[in-house]
């Protein structure tokens, strides 16, 4: 044999060998890895209202539907920050900053809504996990919805739908909803350095994006799991299941889902109004990148207007931003969500006639852009409705319905809404999202399912002697509260303005003129 | 390259210089362990994120060592043996080792670019597709390295005298 | 010879045994003098919370009294009310918002412990979680008198149940006139004028419940459980309170704001009460098997207080706080805070101390 080799073979093997008894002594000698996580037992006062589920399993997080891989709370510290994040992902934390996954649990509106309900029973902070397990998983998840808070609080808990609570799910149930999300908060996280990650990203990536989760990321079944909403008697006073949003099953059984347009390919396009009008266009070709942007429906909180009282709304600063950064990336992201929002409605004159004295028209409210239902959601708040004025050859008003008292802050209440109500066990209306007391769910109109229409007929008297031609001003406005909610939760007096979704005026002799 | 081989180095080569002989020890060594632990990066460690971090850490450090001592010894191999290969065939496989080596360390040098840049205070990274480019390319190299440095090794550089007599009759 | 060593050994061994045991009852004797001052301290903090929660109770009832002689001096006409004393009824009105926020603080500062003791817990019910009859659970067990000699059976808690929505115009049924209160040339939501008979109803049993809850608050010997539950039940609050102080930093007149007022003095007033408990009712107990974690509770309230001193005194000084600093500043204390509560959580469970509230 050849005497290089002879010299070296030995080396070779001494090397190898030496690699692999280092590997498994290292393997052998590491202390038993301890189950990530922590037990329910090490909880101090944590209380468990609502007793075991079916098995007698023990069910730390209900009413909410979230759990963790293996079944343990999580450990605050070992969860990071997306300020950590975005050290790396900088341009993805610029993108997720601003938006309403972002600031969901910390947006005031919500905090304060939270906190009427939980003083609405003794339990009612053990009974919040249910709205904290979609809005601030890491807070549930670290046993800190709990009347006594035993386990310290960290950054990450305060950031909503921060990067770890989607980078790590592995299971979903749309249908189920009420955040029935299984993460792999504890197990699937690499707890690596940065220097070790950039060094071996693949590895991270491997970690965060194990092949289940990157599916599952990617799909409608994952954002379903949270927008899916039914109260049961566990939350609320309902006796049988009520649907209060039924985004998910909406887009599912629409031309998107059979298409398979999904809600991350609108509201994660880079620019989503654009991806939108590429759609309604036919175009189904999949957006060239997803932007951690999530853009919404809710321009109240891009409403730079409101200066400093916008961040109070928002809930301050998230970690990691200052507040001209804040301002900017919020800036942008109100721009895009405000040409979602006009990219989804159409107005339509289907009919009119002018007969006994009496113009009758019929408008069609069409749903044109939005994969789900027009509005979608919890509509209790967030709702719709037609504004008509029919005028004279003149511009005098005939006929107002749907006005819209900019000073109260309150809608025309003969209006035509879509809205749905929540009722309480004596079916009074509830204004103010008083969840943990609501016991039946009624629409004034449901929502407007996807590239569908609602037609709206009128009848208005007219005089004999009106002078034509009769014009005709349609205006589809939006609002995402009610005044009694804005009012009853944080005892100010902001009015909270509606958008203008379409707006179409016709004359009622041919004339016609749209926009958006 | 193409030169003829001198016939001169029809016998085997003069026993190697001490020094010369223990870097190369030392080289086949640490490729041994860059092997091993190599391989532990590649299969194992998502099994623990942790003990691959250490591992990973062990690697680094046995490459860079590596990196410098071939880039010091690897010049007088190179001349010395390219005076006493008598195989064309022996000549170009080594030529392919060398190649394969230096992508293999080009590789996990670029890819430790981005810790450089970490530790000097820059945060810069490749981007996901060039990261699995790189990737690619050293685990591969590695492979094929591993399997050249056999081949270099097991095979003779020199030619049987029978094999050199019917050469000089032809 | 060995004997001898053994019997030697063994009465050494006895006397250091002795030694140890004495020493060791020493201590316990000095924990048990110091945690038994330091429940004195609990007690005092709360009913000197009580009173002052009877007091502002008592302002609030003499307010909400002289916005119901207006109303009465106009045979309950509350229109020619508004029409004859607009001005009058509308500083009524916003001295009762206030004074409802001052007492509703009092008592959310000794909720936990009204909440947590036993003699005490129907109290909480009455004045701020109770629901009305008509629920199955948690019901506030009292009827409420009206001064016209109608009443109302179990209505509910009287703070979030009756007053803050009857005072605040939350419920329209309770609202008699909406009228323009701040005089801006617009009715906004809230600008009411309200039931007076419920209103006074309501505003004397505020007095009325409070007054007994501190008699049966007198006769209460708190315990170590006490102590433990009243500090975790009371130093969260801090942070609501720094909240509302920095959300009045936020909250400018263009959104019609009505917190106005900074709230550090009660911070630092809290606090300190808090800090107080702490440190002589409760950390000998967590000192006695963990020393260090009783030093990282003392540091937290340290840190909590320092924080707060500076900030109130930056802010007598003149400092006006901006957007970014102000929401720096409170998220601080709510985050020390919370790690404070924690801890003192984990040190209660290593006591084996039960928490209720």
């Amino acid at each position: 044999m050849k005497s290089q080799f002879k010299k070296n073979a030995p080396w070779l093997a001494l090397g190898l060998l030496a690699s692999i008894g280092l590997m498994l002594a290292a393997e052998w000698l590491r202390p038993q890895a301890v189950e990530p996580g922590v037990d329910l037992a090490d909880i101090p006062f944590y209380q468990l209202p609502f007793g075991p589920d079916a098995e007698g399993n023990p069910r730390p997080f209900w009413p909410s539907r979230l759990k963790t891989e293996n079944g343990r709370l999580i450990e605050p510290k070992t969860i990071q920050s997306a300020a950590a994040c975005a050290e790396c992902h900088q341009r993805e934390f610029d993108e997720w900053a601003p938006s309403l996954h972002a600031i969901a649990g910390r947006d005031v509106i919500y905090e304060k809504a939270v906190e009427v309900n939980e003083d609405l029973h003794r339990n009612g902070i053990e009974k919040a996990r249910f709205c904290e397990g979609c809005h601030a998983p890491g807070e549930v998840l670290a046993g800190r919805t709990n009347r006594f808070k035993s386990v310290m609080p960290s950054d990450a808990e305060t950031e909503g739908l921060t990067c770890v609570m989607c980078h790590t799910a592995t299971h979903a149930d749309p249908v189920e909803g009420n955040g029935a999300l299984t993460l792999a908060v504890n197990t699937g996280v690499d707890q690596l350095s940065n220097p070790m990650i950039l060094a071996a990203p693949r590895d991270h990536s491997r970690a965060f994006g194990a092949t289940q989760t990157n599916d599952l990321i990617a799909s409608a079944d994952f954002c379903g799991a949270c927008h899916t909403e039914n109260y049961d008697s566990s939350m609320s006073k309902a006796v049988s299941r009520q649907h209060v949003q039924s985004t998910f099953v909406e887009w599912r059984d629409s031309w998107y889902g059979r298409n398979d347009v999904t809600c991350q390919d609108c509201h994660m396009a880079p620019d989503p109004a654009a991806y939108v009008r590429q759609i309604r266009d036919g175009n189904l070709a999949k957006p060239e990148r997803y932007a951690h942007n999530f853009v919404g429906s809710n321009y109240l909180m891009f409403d730079t207007a409101l200066g400093s009282n916008l961040t109070y709304l928002r809930g301050g600063l998230l970690p990691g931003l200052t507040e001209t950064k804040n301002t900017q990336l919020i800036e942008r992201q109100g721009q895009a969500t405000r040409e979602l929002l006009r990219a989804a409605a159409g107005l339509e004159l289907r009919h009119s006639e002018v007969a006994d004295g009496q113009l009758r028209f019929s408008i069609a409210v069409q749903n044109l852009g939005a994969g789900h239902n027009l509005p979608t959601g919890v509509i209790d708040q967030k709702h719709m409705w037609l504004e008509v004025i029919v005028r004279d050859a003149d511009g005098n008003s005939l006929y107002h319905s749907g006005a819209f008292d900019g000073v109260r802050g309150e809608t025309d209440p003969d209006a035509v809404i879509w809205r749905e109500d929540f009722r309480d066990a004596e079916g009074k209306r509830i204004p103010d999202h008083l969840t943990f007391i609501t016991a039946e769910i009624t629409h004034l109109r449901p929502g407007i399912p996807p590239k569908g229409e609602d037609l709206v007929s009128y009848q208005a008297p007219l005089a004999a002697d009106v002078r034509g031609p009769l014009i005709l001003e349609t205006r589809l406005w939006y609002r995402v509260a009610t005044q009694e909610f804005a009012y009853n939760t944080l005892k100010i007096d902001l009015v909270i303005p509606p958008f203008e979704l379409a707006a179409a005026t016709y004359s009622l002799n041919g004339a016609n003129e749209t926009r958006p | 390259m193409t030169a003829p081989l001198p016939l001169e180095s029809t016998v085997r080569n003069a026993p190697a210089a001490p020094t010369k002989s223990r870097t190369s020890l030392l080289i086949s060594l640490l490729f041994a362990g860059l092997m091993g632990s190599g391989l532990h990066l590649e299969l194992l460690a998502g099994r623990n994120w942790n003990s691959g971090e250490i591992v990973l850490f062990v690697h680094l450090c046995l490459g860079l060592a590596f990196t410098v001592l071939l880039a010091f010894w690897i010049d007088r191999h190179v001349r010395s043996g390219l005076r006493s290969s008598q195989r064309p065939a022996f000549t170009w496989l080594s030529w392919l080792l060398l190649g394969k080596c230096v992508l293999l360390l080009l590789g996990g040098l670029l890819m430790t670019l981005p810790v450089a840049l970490y530790l000097g205070g820059v945060i810069w990274f490749w981007s996901f597709e060039t990261t699995d480019l790189l990737t690619f390319v050293h685990l591969w190299a590695a492979c094929l390295a591993s399997i050249g440095l056999l081949a270099h090794l097991l095979l003779r550089h020199w030619r049987h005298a029978h094999t050199t007599d019917k050469e000089a009759q032809a | 010879m060995s004997k001898k060593l053994n019997k030697r050994g063994q009465a050494s061994a006895l006397a250091m045994a002795l030694l140890a045991a004495l020493s060791i009852s020493g201590e316990v004797s000095a924990a048990t003098d110091a945690e038994v001052r330091g429940l004195a301290s609990v007690k005092q903090f709360t009913l000197d919370h009580n009173a002052r929660l009877i007091a502002q109770a008592q302002l609030l009832e003499t307010a909400v009294a002289d916005y119901a002689a207006i109303i009465k001096a106009h045979k309950g006409d509350y229109q020619a009310a508004w029409n004859a004393d607009k001005k009058q009824l509308a500083r009524q009105i916003e001295t009762i918002r206030t004074l409802w926020l001052e007492t509703s603080n009092q008592y959310e500062t000794i909720e936990g412990i009204v909440a947590g003791i036993p003699a005490t817990a129907k109290y909480d019910l009455i004045l701020d979680a109770g629901n009305p009859g008509s629920e199955s659970e948690d019901v506030a067990e009292y009827d409420l008198p009206l001064p016209d000699g109608k009443v109302l059976k179990r209505p509910g808690n009287l703070f979030h149940g009756i007053t803050e929505p009857l005072f605040w115009g939350m419920d329209e049924a309770l609202v008699k006139l909406e009228v323009d209160l701040n005089g801006d040339g617009k009715i906004s939501r809230g600008e009411m004028l309200f039931d007076a008979n419920l209103g006074l109803g309501a505003a004397g049993a505020l007095t009325h419940w409070s007054k007994a809850l501190q008699a049966d608050m007198s006769a209460w010997k708190p315990n170590r459980d006490d102590a433990f539950t009243s500090v975790v039940t009371m130093t969260p609050t801090v942070g609501d309170y720094f909240g509302e102080w920095k959300e009045s930093q936020f909250i400018s007149e263009e959104i019609g704001a009505f917190v106005a007022q900074s709230r550090l003095a009660d911070v630092l007033g809290i606090m300190g009460g808090c800090k107080k408990m702490y440190f002589s009712a409760i950390s000998p107990v967590v000192a006695s098997n963990d020393a260090a974690l009783d030093q990282q509770i003392k540091n937290g309230f340290e840190e909590l207080l320092s924080l707060v001193e500076d900030t109130y005194a930056r802010e007598k000084a003149g400092t006006q706080f901006g957007t970014e600093e102000a929401d720096a500043l409170g998220n601080e204390a709510q985050d020390i805070a919370d790690r404070v509560v924690a801890m003192v959580l984990q040190a209660a469970a290593k006591n084996e101390v039960t928490i209720r509230g």
